[in-house]
């Protein structure tokens, strides 16, 4: 007899479900293996034990169905809907984030990378108002000036700020071509904090000697940062 | 040994004796095995069917090999019934006490089986034949009798812990 067959019959006889002679081929069976004859032996303790009304009762409460919690409680394809539903949800979120994003790049491309500022020359002692720049959002800033036209070979430019800030520009040449008048100094706009700068230009003559050409005054401005 | 039952109790003797062995009583298994016959002679003298004196002899020699294991840990755990002490029911008191052991250790075990067990012993409580149960898990009979004498075996082994 096959451990499958022995079983089956070992479950029928406890079912009470055995023909006369199944019921005597089992009991055969069980004295001819041991195996059986434990697994019967189990199984006819337990039955016993379950006699016990009280017994049965508390085994009962111990094999009940655990309480399905409620998220549990959903068929499969409520919850693959669910999770589609927050694919889509985070799906959307992104698509906004970058389509913001996008729009922010595309302002910000709009911004001219080269701030140009002409600058006026100031007479000594003057108290006009300084030509106030706010340089944030560009790379750089293109200073523009004024200067005498044909009287000096070369000009040498000094740039100089708040604290110890200077910075040196030499053998500028006026652009636009011929009797083209003004000077074109380029920064990195990140190397102008907010304060006073002057510009000094000096003049090469034709004899090699320097001399004051012009001078400009200008202030940087910075977005506040908030805290 | 006299009574009708005589050759049936031969018969079954060398697996009472395996049955013991199987429960742990090792070198023992022998005189419990001794010990369940006498009992199922002097107690069930009238018993003649077969199925019914294999059933007794299993109960007989679980009591007795569960008494075994505990005397056998602890002296002051085994069961000592005085022989005078009535039983109202008209069972046995030191099998009425051993008993109530036993369901306390199976109901411990059950509650910390799985619930593949858990669920088997459900329906075959609520007498729901293998068949029947097998239909309504989708699975075949020989599987559910199987995982049905896994869980029984885990229950066993479980006991075996928690004694």
């Amino acid at each position: 007899m096959s451990r499958d067959g022995a079983r089956q019959l070992l479950t029928g006889y406890f079912d009470g479900g055995l023909s006369a002679g199944q019921r005597q081929q089992f009991l055969d069976a069980i004295l001819a293996g041991q195996d059986l004859y434990n697994a019967f032996a189990e199984e006819a303790v337990l039955a016993e034990l379950l006699q016990d009304a009280d017994f049965r009762a508390d085994v009962r409460v111990a094999v009940a169905a655990p309480r399905v919690p409620f998220f549990e409680g959903w068929r499969h394809g409520w919850r693959w809907a669910l999770a589609v539903a927050m694919a889509a949800l985070v799906l959307i979120l992104a698509i906004g984030v970058y389509r913001g994003r996008s729009q922010r790049e595309t302002v910000g491309d709009a911004i001219p990378a080269v701030l140009t500022i002409p600058l006026t020359s100031t007479e000594r002692g003057s108290n006009a108002p300084k030509h106030a720049i706010m340089v944030d959002g560009y790379r750089t800033v293109r200073l523009l000036m004024n200067v005498p036209e044909g009287l000096y070979r070369s000009y040498r430019a000094t740039l100089r700020g708040a604290g110890s800030f200077e910075r040196k520009f030499h053998d500028l040449q006026p652009r636009g071509g011929p009797g083209a008048r003004h000077l074109e100094l380029d920064l990195p706009a990140n190397l102008l904090q907010a304060g006073d700068y002057t510009v000094e230009v000096l003049g090469a003559t034709a004899s090699g000697g320097l001399e004051p050409a012009a001078g400009y005054d200008f202030a940087v401005m910075r977005k506040k940062r908030l805290k | 040994m006299d009574g009708p039952n005589t050759g049936a109790l031969d018969a079954v003797r060398v697996r009472i004796v395996g049955f013991a062995t199987y429960l742990g009583c090792g070198d023992d298994a022998e005189d419990i095995a001794q010990e369940t016959l006498l009992v199922l002679h002097n107690r069930y003298p009238e018993v003649a069917d077969s199925g019914e004196i294999l059933k007794l002899s299993a109960r007989i020699c679980a009591n007795l090999a569960m008494n075994w294991r505990r005397r056998k840990s602890n002296a002051s755990r085994a069961v000592e019934i005085p022989e005078a002490t009535p039983d109202p029911a008209g069972r046995d008191p030191e099998a009425t006490l051993i008993d109530k052991q036993l369901q306390q250790l199976l109901l411990q075990a059950i509650r910390q089986s799985g619930e593949r067990c858990k669920e088997l012993l459900r329906l075959r409580l609520s007498g729901v034949k293998t068949k029947d149960i097998a239909a309504r898990l989708k699975a075949k009979p020989s599987a559910v009798d199987t995982a049905y004498f896994r869980c029984l075996q885990r229950l066993r082994n479980a006991m075996g812990e928690v004694r």
